[in-house]
């Protein structure tokens, strides 16, 4: 495949300043995104870690766009998974965007190696999460199945 | 435990049921979940379909938000979008499954209890 991305969308009752609270503070993560708390001051050329409620690791990255509440990018290196550490890391971005009194959130996730393992393992991994940030921007409680598995 | 928290519907449900109700729409999905990033000429190819009526059946899919296009240069690449899908899921059919759950969890309590 030449040009293996992954792209979501979703739209979204709430101002693009939340939504961007959302994407980086621990305390939003922590309620769809795996329990992971985000770490980082998002300025561009930052680390970003995905930490575990026990203390490990599971994503981490380097900060590349972050044009507050517009786009944001980071670089995406798996720690979660020995399997899936080798890779190069590929890189995700979020677009948002607000038109007719929606937000309009588009992630893309791209910039896999060839043959990428990642790609093929995350491909139903974002629909959920994004499901659960969306009910939680709206309804004040994250999903509970979506996105809240440990690992 | 389940009460009602209604998410925001930009596209309308019916409309995410009314693409998905056609063939053709189908299998439009069934290939860029084969092969995502796909141009409308290379969607065309192989299919039983002119090149105009994938082209409308893209906009229906699109409009619909199960399609994404983004541009590649002077490329548009169609992208399956999977989020409609899952909200479906999560509105019915996560429900039964807390049920069902939350049920068990429940007589094993009572069974522990009792012991």
């Amino acid at each position: 495949m030449s040009r293996p991305q992954h792209v979501y969308v979703t739209y979204i009752a709430a101002a693009p300043e939340q939504v961007w609270q959302a994407l980086t503070s621990a305390e939003f993560t922590r309620q769809y995104f795996h329990r992971t708390s985000v770490e980082s001051d998002f300025r561009k050329g930052s680390p970003v870690v995905f930490r575990n409620p026990d203390g490990s690791v599971a994503i981490e990255g380097e900060v590349l766009t972050a044009d507050e509440p517009h786009c944001l990018a980071f670089t995406w290196q798996v720690r979660y998974d020995p399997e899936l550490e080798s890779e190069h890391p590929s890189r995700v971005c979020f677009e948002i965007d607000h038109a007719e009194g929606v937000t309009r959130l588009t992630v893309i996730h791209d910039e896999f190696e060839e043959g990428s393992k990642v790609y093929e393992r995350i491909r139903e991994g974002w629909a959920p999460i994004l499901c659960s940030l969306k009910s939680l921007l709206e309804t004040g409680h994250p999903l509970p199945t979506a996105g809240n598995q440990a690992g | 435990m389940l009460c009602n928290r209604e998410v925001a519907y930009y596209v309308p449900v019916e409309e995410v049921f009314k693409a998905l109700a056609d063939g053709s729409r189908r299998t439009l999905l069934d290939r860029l979940f084969a092969a995502d990033g796909q141009t409308l000429t290379e969607l065309s190819g192989g299919l039983d379909m002119s090149r105009q009526a994938v082209a409308k059946h893209l906009g229906i899919l699109e409009r619909a938000n199960l399609v994404v296009t983004l541009w590649r240069g002077r490329e548009k690449l169609h992208y399956l979008n999977p989020v409609p899908i899952r909200e479906v899921q999560d509105r019915w059919i996560s429900k039964y499954a807390h049920s069902r759950l939350d049920a068990l969890a429940e007589l094993r309590s009572r069974l522990e209890d009792n012991s």
